[in-house]
C-alpha cells in the first residue's frame, strides 16, 4: 500500500483538479439540455441522455486522459526522480501504482457522472425509470476506453520529451474519435481508432426522420466483437507500455 | 581490507563504444572514495550500474559483500543512499513532503525527517515549495533524501555541481564529516580534482571507461614526480656540466629543470657546480599538483 499512498501524496489533488472541471462542464451541459422537459423528454429523458453523454465523453475524455498521463509522467521527468525511485522500489510497482491511481480516479469520475446524471433527471422531472443496464454498459465501456487512452498517452509522455506533443496527440485523437462516430455501427475501420471506442458503449441509435421531423431511438445490441477488441487492446497496451517502461533506462 | 563496494570487470557498451570497460572498483568501508574523471569518462554510468539503474553488459557488483542481482537489488540498496547527476525532487511539493515520500518508500520513521533536514540545514525552509528552492538548497535536499535512514553507503555523483563557493565548502564539510559521525562510506564522483584533494581518503581515476589509478590519495600524490629547479650564475656552463655527468636537464625560463634527485645526489651536484666555479643562486623543489598528475595519467586536459 505504501507505494500507492506515495503516488497519492505526489499527485495531491492534481488529478481531481483535472477531472472536476470536466465533470462540471458535462453536467452543466446535460443539465441545460434537461431543463424544462416536454412530456416526450420526460418519458425518454434518461435514454436520450445516454447519447448525449456518449458524445460529451468522446469530446472531453481523450484530452483529459492525455492531460492526466502527462501530469503523472511529467512530474517524474521534470524532477529527475526515476533514478531515485528506482533504487527504492521496483519499476513495475511504480508503473502499476500510476495506472491504479489513474484508474481509481477515472472510476470515481464515471461513478460520479452516473449518479449526478441520475440526480439531474430527478431534478428535471424525468418519469422514465433509470436504465441502469444501459448506463452500466455506457460507463463501463467509457471507463475501459479512457483507461486505454490513458495507457497510450502514458507511452507518448514517456517517449516524447516535450509534453505538448502528447497533448496534441490527445486532441487530434479526440477529433478522430468524433469522426469515427459517423462510421456505420460495427464498421471494421472503427476498431483502428481507439479514441472512438466510446461508441461501443452506446445502447441506442438515434434516427432522425426528416419527413416527420422526429427522432427515434433504436435499441442496438452490445457489440461483442467490439467489446472483445477493446478488452484485448487494453490488455495489450497495458503489457506493452509496462514492458517499455521497464526497459527504459533512467 | 573490507570493501563496501566492489565491482569486478564491469562493462557497459553503448553501440560500439565502451562507456565502462572491465572496471574493478574497490571502495574501502568507512572511507570517502573520490571517483575522478573528465566529463564522459564513465563515472555516472558506473554509479548507475552499482545502483542497478543501468544493466551492465558484463561483470558484477558487490555491495556490502553481497553480489547484486535483480532479485536482491532493492534489499541491498536499502542500505544505500544516492544522489545521481542532479537532485531528484517534486517541485510542486514542499521539501518536507518530498522527504515524506522518500521516508515512506524507505520505511523510515517520520521523526528522522526532522533530524536529516537539520543535518543539511534545511529545517527552516522545509515548508517551502521545492520549485522555489535555489540550486544549492535542492542539492542539500537531494543529499537529505540520500541520507534518510542513515544508510551505510552514500553514492554522490558530482554533488557540488552548480553550487556557489560557499555552498561547495558547506557540502564538502558535510560529506567530510559523514564517515566519522555516522559511520558511512561515501563514494563521491567529481571532475574537480582540487575538491577531491580536500575531501577524499581514497581515489579512483577513470578515463575512457578504464580505471587508470586506484588507491589512497597519498599514493596518488606520490605519483607526482618531483622536479628540481636550479638557478645558477652561469646556466650555459652548468647545463654542459650536468650533461657531461649524464643528468637529464633542460634550461627553461632562466632555470635548469631536473627530474627529482635524491638528497645525496643533489648535494653532490651542488658541490660539483661550486667546484666548477658556478655560483648556485637558488635550488627549488617543485611537486606536481593533482591536476598535473591527472593530466599525466590521462594525457588529457581536465575540465575545471
Amino acid at each position: 500500500m505504501n507505494p500507492l499512498f506515495c503516488e497519492c501524496l505526489k499527485t495531491k489533488t492534481k488529478l481531481f483538479s483535472i477531472l472536476f472541471p470536466v465533470l462540471a462542464i458535462i453536467l452543466l451541459w446535460t443539465g441545460w439540455m434537461a431543463r424544462d422537459p416536454d412530456p416526450v423528454m420526460c418519458k425518454t429523458g434518461y435514454t436520450y441522455m445516454t447519447t448525449t453523454l456518449l458524445l460529451l465523453n468522446s469530446i472531453f475524455l481523450p484530452v483529459t486522459a492525455a492531460v492526466m498521463a502527462s501530469r503523472l509522467m511529467d512530474m517524474e521527468n521534470k524532477g529527475n526522480t526515476y533514478k531515485l525511485l528506482c533504487t527504492l522500489q521496483e519499476k513495475s510497482t511504480l508503473f502499476t501504482c500510476k495506472l491504479l491511481l489513474a484508474a481509481s480516479h477515472l472510476l470515481v469520475f464515471f461513478a460520479a457522472e452516473t449518479v449526478l446524471l441520475f440526480e439531474i433527471g430527478q431534478w428535471a422531472g424525468f418519469t422514465e425509470s433509470f436504465p441502469a443496464g444501459d448506463y452500466f454498459r455506457l460507463q463501463g465501456t467509457g471507463f475501459a476506453t479512457c483507461l486505454l487512452l490513458f495507457i497510450l498517452q502514458m507511452f507518448f509522455s514517456l517517449r516524447l520529451e516535450n509534453q505538448l506533443y502528447p497533448l496534441f496527440i490527445g486532441l487530434i485523437g479526440s477529433f478522430l474519435g468524433l469522426f469515427s462516430m459517423f462510421l456505420p455501427n460495427g464498421s471494421f475501420f472503427l476498431y483502428f481508432c481507439p479514441w472512438g471506442y466510446f461508441t461501443l458503449g452506446g445502447s441506442h441509435l438515434m434516427v432522425y426522420e426528416e419527413a416527420t421531423r422526429q427522432m427515434t431511438f433504436l435499441r442496438i445490441p452490445f457489440n461483442r466483437m467490439g467489446g472483445i477488441i477493446l478488452l484485448a487492446a487494453l490488455i495489450t497496451a497495458g503489457c506493452a507500455v509496462h514492458h517499455y517502461f521497464l526497459r527504459k533506462e533512467v | 581490507m573490507q570493501y563496501a563496494i566492489e565491482t569486478s570487470a564491469l562493462t557497459k557498451r553503448y553501440g560500439k563504444a565502451n562507456a565502462v570497460d572491465n572496471l574493478c572498483l574497490k571502495v574501502p568501508e568507512g572511507s570517502i572514495y573520490g571517483f575522478l574523471g573528465p566529463n564522459g569518462a564513465g563515472k555516472s554510468t558506473t554509479m548507475k550500474m552499482i545502483l542497478g539503474l543501468v544493466k551492465p553488459d558484463s561483470g558484477s557488483v558487490k555491495v556490502l559483500g553481497k553480489t547484486i542481482s535483480p532479485k536482491n537489488r532493492l534489499e541491498i540498496l536499502k542500505q544505500t543512499g544516492s544522489l545521481i547527476e542532479s537532485p531528484s525532487y517534486y517541485g510542486h511539493l514542499t521539501g518536507r513532503e518530498n522527504m515524506q515520500i522518500i521516508a515512506m518508500l524507505k520505511k523510515v520513521p517520520e521523526k528522522e525527517i526532522a533530524q536529516t533536514l537539520q543535518i543539511v540545514r534545511l529545517e527552516s525552509q522545509q515548508h517551502k515549495k521545492v520549485s522555489h528552492y535555489s540550486l544549492g538548497m535542492k542539492q542539500r535536499l537531494g543529499l537529505a533524501c540520500a541520507m534518510l535512514g542513515h544508510p551505510k553507503i552514500l553514492l554522490l555523483d558530482e554533488p557540488t555541481n552548480g553550487l556557489d563557493p560557499a555552498g561547495i565548502q558547506e557540502m564538502r564539510e558535510l560529506i567530510r564529516s559523514l564517515p566519522s559521525k555516522y559511520g558511512m562510506t561515501v563514494l563521491v564522483s567529481s571532475h574537480l580534482l582540487s575538491e577531491m584533494d580536500q575531501m577524499a581518503d581514497y581515489a579512483g581515476i577513470i578515463h575512457h571507461g578504464n580505471m587508470i589509478f586506484q588507491g589512497e590519495l597519498e599514493t596518488l600524490h606520490m605519483h607526482s614526480r618531483h622536479q628540481l629547479l636550479i638557478r645558477t650564475q652561469d646556466n650555459v656552463n652548468a647545463l654542459q656540466l650536468l650533461q657531461e655527468r649524464k643528468i637529464p636537464c633542460k634550461n627553461k625560463g632562466g632555470s635548469l629543470v631536473l627530474a627529482g634527485l635524491s638528497d645525496e645526489r643533489t648535494a653532490l651536484l651542488v658541490s660539483a657546480l661550486v667546484e666548477a666555479g658556478i655560483g648556485v643562486l637558488r635550488i627549488e623543489e617543485q611537486q606536481m599538483t593533482l591536476e598535473e598528475i591527472f593530466l599525466n595519467l590521462t594525457g588529457k586536459q581536465v575540465s575545471l
